[in-house]
């Protein structure tokens, strides 16, 4: 059972809110229930003080009319319950949505503008955290996690091309399909995320599966991106 | 043995070189070089001279000298290039205070400019009034009233977005950006909720030009498509700070390897360029970890600085 979890200072609002929540729910028959609808955000902090393991949803008020503001609040849930989701009620005027997406990890955010878009904007967030909390939609081995920043960021393996030393030690770049992120690492370590990974230099970890060609003269290996990576001369015969 | 010496040359030329001058190991490098160089002259002397003291003597405190002469021109060379570097910095960041401080005098005279106004906005007001002439009091509010609210929305006075960035660099690189985007016409929403304080663990140079290159970046593109705008967020995350540009794309943009091949632009532009220097600059900095990715829609890119290295 998924527990859902509302803060929203506006009485008549917090009742759209959970109508539209219990009634979406039922005919859906999602396995989830609206746990707490408050509009006092300590009453949710203190609820999974007491409560141990919640991975639930929360829909936060930014303006809750309190000390601390939703965007707050989202923060210290997120300390609490790492993997909850957490959808931003606000107004054009709050709207900040890097803030939400990176700096809370919000899942979405709602805009109060009109009723109708606000009731499907909610449902499409129930949709989807259904949807995520049913069925674990990647399988654990066609993805590797890795802990950068101090968070656990999850990449399909298919998008995953290589990862290679920078001038600085310990500064590892990795090439995703569409992305260049820099974290600490060491490609040894590395290695053993995924027996699709293979060292073939000692600047390069590459993902055999996206693998376009390998030119054995220039002892290069091509990427399904057109990207290349060097290879030493003993790590030539493995990819034969 | 020419081939010996050609070999080794070029080893030390591609590999160690740039090995020490990744390091910054040069002083040391020298210093051990110099060292060798005195041992073996020592030992040549001694077997050469063995038995003349008073030309012993004389050679050995030539080449002493000697080293010490060279000792001393490595030595200030690089103290007067560590200075140089040093002078460039601070050279920098007085150009975008100075920039800084010219735009905030220009805004409080635009303030005063306004309270001017206002205030005989408000006698004219209170003069169709007296007359109860409500034909023209409406008149003049939509002529001179109503147009001051597209003024005072519009933003010339705002810089309060930026009142948590106590970084003055940063503040001035991102308060300067902000008002380039302006006269293209490019719409920048900025987030700064938590305070970014003013030592960071970084190099400051090398911070602010990569967010100059990148602000550049995204404000030539969304003044290219003519739409959308530019989000910019500072944020600080308890282990790190994280500092995020995002800006929409063209649809037909180029995969991202080939926009980081050097010198490569889609209009002339700099933008190939701009990502390989970025490239270059997050390769000088240990705590600093640059990120670049483009989704369906948008290009961001987010610059991670580490509070502790671990």
């Amino acid at each position: 059972m998924l527990p859902i979890f509302i803060c929203e200072n506006d009485p008549v609002q917090k009742k759209r809110f959970e109508d539209i929540i219990k009634k979406f729910i039922m005919i859906e028959d999602y396995d989830m229930k609206i746990e707490l609808s408050t509009n006092n955000p300590y009453e949710i902090l203190s609820y999974l003080d007491n409560h141990e393991n919640i991975r639930g949803a929360y829909f936060l008020d930014i303006d809750l009319g309190k000390e601390i503001n939703g965007i707050q609040l989202g923060s210290k849930i997120r300390k609490k319950d790492v993997f909850g989701r957490i959808i931003f009620v606000t107004t054009h005027s709050e709207l900040m949505s890097l803030t939400f997406t990176y700096k809370v990890e919000a899942m979405d955010y709602i805009v109060k503008d009109n009723p109708e878009k606000i009731q499907r904007k909610i449902q499409d967030c129930l949709k989807r955290i259904n949807d995520h909390y049913t069925s674990e939609t990647i399988q654990e081995k066609d993805r590797i996690k890795l802990k950068i920043n101090n968070q656990i960021r999850v990449f399909p393996l298919e998008e995953v091309l290589f990862f290679e030393t920078t001038e600085l030690s310990h500064k590892i770049k990795l090439h995703l399909i569409n992305n260049r992120i820099e974290f600490y690492g060491n490609l040894g370590e590395l290695e053993t995320l995924s027996n699709k990974f293979v060292r073939i230099h000692k600047s390069y970890l590459i993902n055999e599966d996206n693998i376009m060609t390998v030119d054995p003269k220039k002892r290069e290996v091509i990427m399904v991106n057109g990207e290349s990576c060097l290879v030493s001369v003993r790590k030539m015969k493995l990819l034969k | 043995m020419y081939i010996a010496i050609f070999i080794i040359s070029s080893i030390v030329r591609k590999q160690l070189i740039p090995f020490i001058q990744g390091k910054k190991y040069e002083k040391i490098a020298s210093t051990i070089l110099i060292g060798c160089y005195i041992l073996l002259q020592s030992l040549e002397i001694y077997l050469n001279y063995f038995g003349d003291e008073w030309l012993s003597v004389v050679s050995i405190v030539i080449i002493l000298a000697f080293s010490i002469l060279i000792y001393y021109v490595i030595h200030s060379i690089s103290t007067s290039q560590e200075l140089k570097l040093e002078v460039e910095k601070q050279k920098i960041e007085l150009n975008y205070m100075n920039e800084y401080a010219k735009e905030t005098t220009k805004q409080y005279n635009e303030i005063r400019k306004f309270r001017h106004d206002y205030i005989n906005i408000l006698s004219s007001l209170d003069y169709f009034i007296q007359l109860n002439d409500l034909e023209k009091l409406s008149a003049y509010y939509e002529k001179t009233i109503k147009p001051t609210q597209k003024y005072l929305s519009e933003g010339i006075f705002n810089f309060q977005e930026l009142k948590n960035i106590e970084a003055d660099d940063i503040k001035s690189i991102i308060a300067i950006k902000l008002l380039s985007a302006k006269e293209k016409e490019v719409e920048v929403q900025i987030e700064v909720p938590d305070i970014i304080p003013k030592i960071l663990p970084v190099n400051s140079v090398v911070l602010i030009r990569m967010l100059g290159i990148i602000l550049d970046n995204s404000i030539e593109e969304v003044a290219d498509i003519k739409k959308g705008k530019i989000e910019v967020g500072l944020f600080d995350m308890e282990n790190h700070y994280l500092f995020i540009i995002k800006n929409p794309i063209k649809k037909d943009i180029l995969p991202l390897h080939q926009l980081e091949i050097q010198g490569y632009s889609t209009k002339g532009t700099n933008r190939g360029l701009g990502l390989s220097n970025l490239n270059e600059l997050s390769n000088r900095e240990k705590q600093l970890m640059l990120e670049t990715e483009i989704t369906s829609t948008a290009f961001i890119q987010k610059i991670t600085l580490t509070k502790e290295v671990n």
